[in-house]
C-alpha cells in the first residue's frame, strides 16, 4: 500500500544537503574569524614601541621617566603590572649582535646604542593615527631621546583583516539567499504536489496555521539537523586543524567556539522556520485557482 | 437559541469570477430545514455563487450571511471558522485514496480542531450511520462503490454539525439509480434539520423531490415554482 500522503512532507534532501553547506560555511567563516580575532590580538598585543632615553640619564632619572610613562593610557597592564620593559644598552648591543652577527666593538671605541623601555600597549592603539599620537606624547617627555614602532604593519593587518571580514559576510549572505530561494522553491513545488489535500482542508474549515504547522515543523526539523550536522563537522575540522597546525592551540578559545556552534544549531533552526513560514505563508495566501 | 433567522440571505448581492461580473442583485433567503435546488446551464454562473457562499469568492457588492457570518464583512481569519458551519459536497472534492473511510473523516476532525479520540470516534460513528455506511469504517476508498464514496464525501461535509449544505452537482459522476441513494440520503439529512442548497442539472429530482427551486440565468437568480 502507498504510503500516506503527509501534509507538509517534501523531499528535503537536498535542502538538508544546502542548508548544512551553509551553516557549515558561516560556522567556519565564524571560526576564521574567532582564530583571526585572537591572533591579531596577539600580534597587538605584542607589538612593542621603543623608547629610547637621552644618554645622561641616572637611575633616579630612568626610574622617574617610568613612573610617568606606567600613568600613560595607551600602557598594557597585565592585573597590575605595566608591559615595560627596560633593556639596558648592553643588552641591546648584545641582542643586536646577535641579529647582526656583526661585532661594532671590534671598530668602535664606546657603545652607540642607548638604554631604552619597550612598551607593549593597549589592543585599540592598534591604529597608526593612534600611535602616531604616542609617539609625539611619549617623545614630549623629558630624558625621551626618540621613539620608534614599526609602521605600515599595522595598518597593512588591520586592512587585509577588513578585507577579509567583508568578503566572509558577502560569501554568508550569499549562502543565505541561495537556501531561502532553495527552500522556497521546494515548498513551493511540496504546495503545489500536495494542493488537493490543502485544498480539502481549506474547504473543511482548516486554519492556516494548522495547514503551516506541518510544514514548519519539518522546516525546523531540518534546520536542527542541519546545524548539528554543520557543528559536529566544524568541531572534527578544528580539531584536525588543531593538531596539524603548530600555534593553533594557543588560539584557542574553548567557550567562544561552543556558544559559535550552538549559535550554527540556532541559526538552522531559525533559518527553517523562516524560509518555511515565508514559504508556505506566501503560497497559502493565494486564492485556490491561483494555487492551481 | 432558537431563531428564525435565516440561514442563507444574500440581499441585492453582485457576484463577480476574476473580476467579471456573473450574478447581479441577487437576492434569496434559505432557511433552516429548507431544501433548495440551483439550477442553471453550464457556465451561468452557479458555481460562482456557490463559491461566494463559502468565501472562496469575496463578496464585492450587496449583503449576505451564511451561518451567522456576514459576507461583505468577512475576513480571511474567520474563512474556516465559516466553513465549518457549512458543508460542503462537489464532485472534484474527492476522498484521500491513501487512507481508510475512518482515517479520512478523522483528518478532517482534526484539521477543525477537534481533540478528544473519543468523541471523534463518536461522531464518525453517527455521520456514518446518517448515511447508511454504519459498517464500512475501515474500508479503503478503493474498496467502495461510486455512491459509497459520495455518501462517505457526505458523512464528511456533516462533521461539524453544519447548519446548510452546500452541493454542487454531488450526483454528476453517479449513474441514476445511485445518485437516486444520494438524493435520499439528502432528504434524510434535510428532514433532521439541516438546510441544504443543492445545484444540480438533473431535471428528474425537481420532478421527483418537490422543493424550493433558483433559476440561474441571463446574469440573475429568480425563484422558480414547478
Amino acid at each position: 500500500m502507498a504510503s500516506k500522503k503527509k501534509v507538509g512532507s517534501y523531499p528535503g534532501g537536498m535542502i538538508l544537503f544546502s542548508l548544512t553547506s551553509a551553516l557549515f560555511l558561516i560556522g567556519f567563516c565564524g571560526m576564521l574569524v574567532l582564530q583571526s580575532k585572537k591572533l591579531v590580538r596577539y600580534i597587538r598585543e605584542n607589538n612593542e614601541v621603543r623608547v629610547f632615553l637621552d644618554k645622561d640619564l641616572d637611575a633616579g632619572q630612568q626610574k622617574k621617566l617610568y613612573d610617568e610613562i606606567i600613568k600613560k593610557p595607551f600602557v598594557l597592564y597585565t592585573g597590575t603590572t605595566p608591559q615595560i620593559s627596560f633593556v639596558s644598552k648592553d643588552v641591546a648591543a648584545k641582542e643586536f649582535i646577535a641579529e647582526t652577527k656583526e661585532d661594532f666593538s671590534k671598530f668602535l671605541n664606546e657603545n652607540p646604542l642607548r638604554d631604552s623601555y619597550r612598551i607593549k600597549l593597549r589592543e585599540d592603539y592598534f591604529e597608526e593615527v593612534k600611535l602616531e599620537e604616542v609617539k609625539t606624547d611619549l617623545e614630549s617627555v623629558n630624558g625621551v631621546f626618540e621613539v620608534v614602532y614599526q609602521e605600515n604593519l599595522v595598518d597593512n593587518i588591520n586592512k587585509n583583516i577588513t578585507k577579509i571580514y567583508i568578503i566572509m559576510s558577502v560569501f554568508a549572505v550569499i549562502m543565505l539567499i541561495i537556501i531561502v530561494v532553495l527552500m522556497n522553491n521546494t515548498i513551493r513545488l511540496a504546495l503545489y504536489s500536495q494542493r488537493l489535500l490543502i485544498r480539502s482542508m481549506q474547504l473543511v474549515g482548516a486554519t492556516n496555521g494548522f495547514i503551516q504547522m506541518p510544514f514548519l515543523r519539518r522546516g525546523m526539523t531540518q534546520g536542527l539537523i542541519s546545524g548539528l550536522i554543520a557543528a559536529v563537522l566544524l568541531f572534527v575540522l578544528l580539531q584536525l586543524a588543531i593538531r596539524n597546525i603548530e600555534g593553533l592551540a594557543t588560539l584557542q578559545e574553548p567557550e567562544k567556539t561552543g556558544i559559535l556552534l550552538g549559535a550554527i544549531v540556532i541559526l538552522g533552526i531559525i533559518i527553517g522556520l523562516i524560509s518555511t513560514f515565508q514559504a508556505v505563508h506566501r503560497y497559502l495566501s493565494l486564492s485556490l485557482d491561483e494555487l492551481y | 437559541m432558537f431563531t428564525n433567522e435565516p440561514v442563507l440571505s444574500l440581499s441585492q448581492a453582485d457576484i463577480y469570477q476574476g473580476g467579471r461580473i456573473v450574478l447581479a442583485d441577487v437576492t434569496f433567503d434559505i432557511n433552516k430545514e429548507d431544501f433548495v435546488f440551483l439550477i442553471g446551464r453550464t457556465g451561468s454562473g452557479k458555481s460562482s455563487l456557490l463559491k461566494t457562499l463559502y468565501a472562496d469568492l469575496w463578496l464585492q457588492s450587496g449583503s449576505g450571511r451564511v451561518a451567522g457570518f456576514a459576507l461583505e464583512k468577512l475576513k480571511p481569519k474567520d474563512v474556516p471558522y465559516l466553513r465549518r458551519k457549512i458543508g460542503i459536497v462537489f464532485q472534484d472534492f474527492q476522498l484521500f485514496m491513501d487512507r481508510n473511510v475512518e482515517e479520512n473523516l478523522r483528518f478532517v476532525l482534526k484539521a477543525t480542531g477537534w481533540k478528544d479520540q473519543t468523541k471523534m470516534k463518536n461522531r464518525i460513528s453517527e455521520v456514518l450511520m446518517q448515511v447508511g455506511l454504519g459498517t464500512l469504517h475501515k474500508k479503503m476508498p478503493h474498496q467502495l462503490s461510486g455512491g459509497e464514496q459520495q455518501r462517505v464525501v457526505v458523512a464528511r461535509a456533516m462533521l461539524n454539525e453544519p447548519m446548510i449544505l452546500i452541493a454542487d452537482e454531488p450526483t454528476g459522476n453517479l449513474d441514476p439509480a445511485v445518485g437516486e441513494q444520494i438524493m435520499q440520503v439528502f432528504q434524510t439529512i434535510n428532514n433532521s434539520g439541516t438546510a441544504i442548497l443543492m445545484a444540480t442539472h438533473n431535471y428528474d429530482f425537481l420532478r421527483k423531490y418537490p422543493a424550493r427551486i433558483l433559476r440561474v440565468e441571463d446574469g440573475k437568480v429568480t425563484e422558480q415554482g414547478l
